[in-house]
């Protein structure tokens, strides 16, 4: 028996989803919901399209979708949980920590339903061979990272659900730089002191458009994050220094390529052998050319569904410690802390 | 599927000194000429890589006619040297005694750097990235210990076996300190590592269902070749210094190898080009040879440009797939 599946909302991450889950053999998207979608509720070759989420709730689902603006994403995940549906739910999971908390309360409750979230990322190649290298210890040990990931605002940002503050919750760190913020913690785990400087500094807009932070964890790795959205060249890179070589993930690939082509550098630290430049090791480009990233993620929730297995990337515990950073990040700039509502947002979910 | 560019400052003297190459192509036409004076060769009626009978005459070399596929562009050898009559020549071969005798400990130490240690690392990472770090490694006829000690030291495969290309035949030859495998049951092998192998095959399909049938489903197999689709050798032809028979009777195509890897049962990988001498070997070739005819745009680039536009055109082969060295890696489909 093929899993039922209802998605709410069909942005451009909702018509992803819904295009590889077409295709699954395992999965059968029976109810979509969209409030742009015009003269409905209609029921068309068993699917049913509606304005109206509830609606969607209503029928005979296994598995519920949520590819949402933030403002609405807690309360839609919430709804599904409660009728025992497993869970899909895009990044980020919710506007701020009140959101993310309530899901993880709701979960809490129901013990045997599925909830990822879409961290894409750690399913592209770069991503994946990067971490089975670090896995391997050819490398030797992390010592730093430094991650850019920078988008080009366009003609109509400010306009956007992305850009209200209301809807949203925050800006670009919350909605780009947190895969970057994921990637940090696949390959470093969790951040205990953390600095920064969250700026506004071109967009008219309430949320920032630049977030620079600072990180370090138990081990002393220390990563640098940039995320803007006044990065007017598209720019994915990371830098991965290890005792014995070095990672750049540079690119990633995406509808548009404008981030791609997506690469993986590898060098190896030579300066014991002098018969080499200094500075100059011997490299490896690796190029990847076709993004598997969102087939790998469909495949992996419907396997965990199936066969009851335990979600590994992008599990409750991944979207709470990493939207815990984003806030952190947000409050740990003097300035930023007083000019949003971050210090609360952290000081609640602390008590809680 | 993913491709590799490396950077790094190989140069061709440093693998195949001028005078030890000399010396190896002189004993080689003699081998050859005695070899062939009585050995049967046999026509091929299809492309060895994509089953296409259309072929015409490409060139000549030592006495060895290639054709070209009319269909993937491979160029080969035939009529050609059954396996058996090739085993007794690389077996007998004073020019290939001498090669492993002297100019291979000659040039050792570049080698490892340049060739095996790359090959080794390449083995252990995508082996990893694939889950098949652990399991049986079968390496088919390696000469070089150095590559087999690094699979060894650094990585966690359970056994690594040698064994000889030839399907047919169960003749092994040995390698200091490794094991060599009488018997391998099938679907137990994790990694096939054949490099430098298929060229010189009589029959590389074959070849390829052989390894299709030791690997578990999920295994892989990693070869390297020389391809006719490469810079050096698509544009010098038999004039390429390190073309040579018998060594040489199949140069796949792109497309060739595309297709003899999906008709073998397998799904690519990685298909890289991180050759990095192509420009160097057409630049040589056109010391020894002034008058070979080059497209103006690459006359200009080769005779008119300095060596920053050369290191920017084997930058760009290796990225266009267009360097004649080639690395494959494919996966055996589960069938
Ligand atoms: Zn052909």
């Amino acid at each position: 028996m093929n899993l039922k599946v209802g998605i709410v909302g069909l942005g451009k991450m909702g018509l992803i989803r819904k295009r590889v889950l077409e295709d699954h053999p395992s999965a059968d998207v029976v109810a979509v919901c969209d409030p742009t979608l015009e003269g409905l509720p209609s029921r068309e070759g068993g699917l049913l399209q509606t304005t109206d989420y509830r609606e969607v709730l209503d029928e005979d689902l296994d598995v519920l979708f949520a590819c949402t603006p933030n403002n609405v994403t807690a309360e839609v995940v919430v709804a599904g949980i409660e009728k025992g549906l497993h869970i899909f739910c895009e990044k980020p999971p919710g506007r701020d920590l009140t959101d993310t908390r309530s899901i993880v309360e709701a979960a809490s409750n129901k013990p045997d339903i599925k909830i990822k979230f879409g961290f894409n990322h750690r399913y592209h190649d770069n991503v994946i061979q990067a971490h089975a290298l670090l896995e391997s210890e050819r490398l030797g040990k992390l010592l730093w990272m430094r991650g850019v990931y920078g988008k080009s605002g366009g003609v109509g940002f400010e306009e956007g659900w992305r850009s209200d503050r209301r809807t949203a919750g925050g800006g670009i760190l919350l909605d780009q730089g947190i895969h970057m913020l994921d990637l940090f913690r696949l390959f470093a785990g969790e951040f205990n002191d953390v600095r920064s400087m969250v700026s506004n500094s071109y967009w008219p807009i309430e949320i920032e458009d630049n977030a620079f932070a600072l990180l370090r964890n138990q081990e002393g790795v220390v990563a640098v994050l940039h995320s803007s959205s006044t990065h007017w060249k598209h720019t994915f890179n990371l830098d991965l220094c290890f005792t014995e070589g070095h990672l750049t993930l540079e690119g990633i690939l995406s509808s548009t390529g404008s981030y791609g082509p997506e690469m993986l550098i590898v060098s190896r630290r030579q300066f014991e052998d002098e018969t080499f430049a200094l500075g100059k090791p011997r490299q490896e480009v690796v190029y990847f050319d076709t993004d598997r990233s969102w087939e790998r993620e469909i495949q992996e929730f419907v396997d965990c569904i199936v066969h009851d297995k335990p979600i590994e990337v992008g599990t409750l515990d991944d979207a709470l410690k990493t939207m815990e950073l984003v806030y952190k990040i947000y409050a740990a700039d003097e300035l930023w802390r007083h000019a949003s509502t971050a210090g609360e947002e952290l000081n609640r979910s602390e008590k809680s | 599927m993913r491709r590799v560019v490396i950077q790094d400052d190989l140069r061709e003297a440093q693998i195949r000194p001028d005078s030890g190459f000399n010396t190896y192509i002189e004993l080689l036409e003699r081998d050859l000429e005695v070899f062939l004076a009585d050995t049967v060769l046999v026509e091929l009626d299809v492309c060895p890589a994509c089953g296409s009978p259309d072929a015409f005459p490409d060139f000549e070399k030592m006495r060895i006619s290639y054709v070209r596929c009319g269909q993937c562009r491979t160029c080969y050898a035939s009529p050609r040297p059954e396996m058996e009559a090739l085993d007794q020549f690389y077996a007998e071969s004073d020019a290939i005694q001498y090669w492993n005798s002297s100019v291979a400990e000659r040039t050792a130490s570049a080698r490892k750097q340049y060739i095996f240690s790359p090959r080794a690392t390449w083995v252990l990472e995508t082996a990893g990235v694939h889950q098949q770090e652990d399991g049986l490694l079968v390496d088919f006829y390696t000469k070089y210990p150095v590559y087999l000690e690094e699979l060894k030291t650094k990585g966690s495969f359970s056994r690594i076996l040698i064994r000889k290309p030839a399907v047919s035949i169960d003749e092994l030859v040995a390698v200091e300190g490794f094991e060599v495998a009488n018997k391998i049951e099938e679907g137990t092998v994790s990694v096939v590592a054949a490099f430098e192998v298929i060229e010189r095959l009589f029959d590389p399909l074959a070849f390829m269902q052989h390894i299709h049938r030791l690997l578990r489903p999920g295994g892989l197999v990693f070869l390297t070749t020389l391809s006719i689709s490469g810079f050096d050798l698509s544009i010098l032809r038999e004039n390429a210094r390190n073309l040579l028979p018998p060594t040489h009777l199949t140069l796949l195509s792109y497309e060739g190898i595309h297709r003899l890897i999906e008709r073998g049962g397998f799904s690519l990988v990685e298909f890289s080009t991180p050759g990095q001498l192509d420009v160097a070997l057409v630049l040589d070739a056109l010391q020894r040879d002034p008058e070979i005819a080059l497209p103006p745009v690459i006359d200009s680039a080769l005779r008119r440009r300095g060596e920053n536009v050369h290191e920017d055109l084997q930058d760009f082969l290796q990225k266009a797939n267009l360097s004649s060295h080639v690395w494959i890696a494919a996966q055996k489909l589960a069938s």
